[in-house]
């Protein structure tokens, strides 16, 4: 059954809901930032402890995969937001294939990152360090850590764009079937800031893991 | 109290094809040797991204200070502390 336009008991107005769950979300997004403030602060000492070894570790990443998940994000992150808008504006068609859209891009992002993690594998560029990889780069001595920082930071990262895929699913099923329209428009809202926050991180990490040579 | 919507469809299609450009850029930047430039070239460019993304996708702009302050803190908090990590790094 389609929602009504009406708010929780305990607002004073469905106006004052949506404000709340902005700035509740806007607040869990920072805590989420603040999750990978640690991976990236390592990022940081270990470039600047072993400048070569992480210059290296860079320079032999799949930088063309990495750039057509940038551009893949990016993308998505668009259409989220255009997505929204489109709802606002009651256009629940456009609304939906966007969401749609967007989830599609979200499954490519992470069929593309599977194959890049794949080449890694089969290369010996495990987390750890412990292969014949590392052994023939043994005077590199930050390597190691070069690639499990690169595991850590973007497997946590590809954790989120997997929940975040499932709750565009869920929203994008909630327009589909007419139970999410203008009125609550601002619940697709609060997983496009997610989202937006998902592609964020990955536009720091790109040049972190892929560009800066 | 309406919700004032500044931000058009017509918006995030310009701050899109702001961040492809941008991102073009960064990867046509990395074919180039830019040795100690590459790391705060990098960098900025991707603060400015994130920028976009921030004021327009996610509408920032329209939001009042509670939400602003949480945006403003945890990118504030990270700084802090790769700040620290790095002047750790630089004075042993």
């Amino acid at each position: 059954m389609p929602e009504a336009a009406t708010h929780e008991a305990h607002f004073e107005s469905l106006e004052r809901q949506k404000m709340a769950a902005r700035l509740g979300t806007w607040v869990f997004l920072a805590s989420e930032l603040l999750l990978f403030a640690g991976l990236l602060a390592l990022y940081a000492s270990g470039r600047a402890s072993h400048p070569e070894a992480f210059r290296y570790g860079v320079a032999h990443a799949m930088v063309w995969a990495g750039t057509v998940n940038t551009f893949v994000l990016l993308t998505s992150s668009f259409c989220i937001a255009r997505a929204v808008h489109a709802l606002r504006a009651d256009r629940r068609r456009l609304a939906g294939a966007l969401t749609g859209l967007t989830l599609v891009l979200a499954v490519a992002f992470l069929a593309l990152k599977g194959y890049e993690y794949h080449h890694h594998l089969a290369h010996g560029q495990v987390p750890g360090g412990r292969s014949a990889y590392f052994v023939e780069h043994a005077e590199l001595t930050g390597l190691p850590a070069f690639f499990t920082l690169y595991w850590i930071t973007t497997g946590t990262h590809a954790v989120h764009v997997t929940v975040g895929a499932a709750v565009l699913a869920f929203f994008g099923l909630s327009i589909v079937r007419g139970r999410l329209r203008a009125p609550r428009a601002h619940r697709l809202e609060m997983a496009a800031l997610y989202w937006h926050l998902v592609d964020a991180i990955w536009i720091f990490l790109w040049p972190m893991y892929y560009l800066m040579k | 109290m309406k919700r004032r919507l500044h931000i058009t469809p017509r918006t995030l299609w310009i701050a899109f094809a702001a961040l492809l450009v941008l991102a073009a850029g960064s990867w046509a930047s990395s074919l180039v040797p830019l040795g100690a430039l590459a790391v705060p070239l990098g960098l900025g460019v991707a603060a400015l991204k994130v920028a976009i993304v921030g004021l327009v996708f996610m509408d920032l702009g329209e939001h009042g200070g509670g939400v602003r302050l949480a945006a403003v803190v945890a990118p504030a908090f990270l700084a802090l502390m790769i700040a620290f990590m790095l002047g750790d790094v630089w004075l042993r």
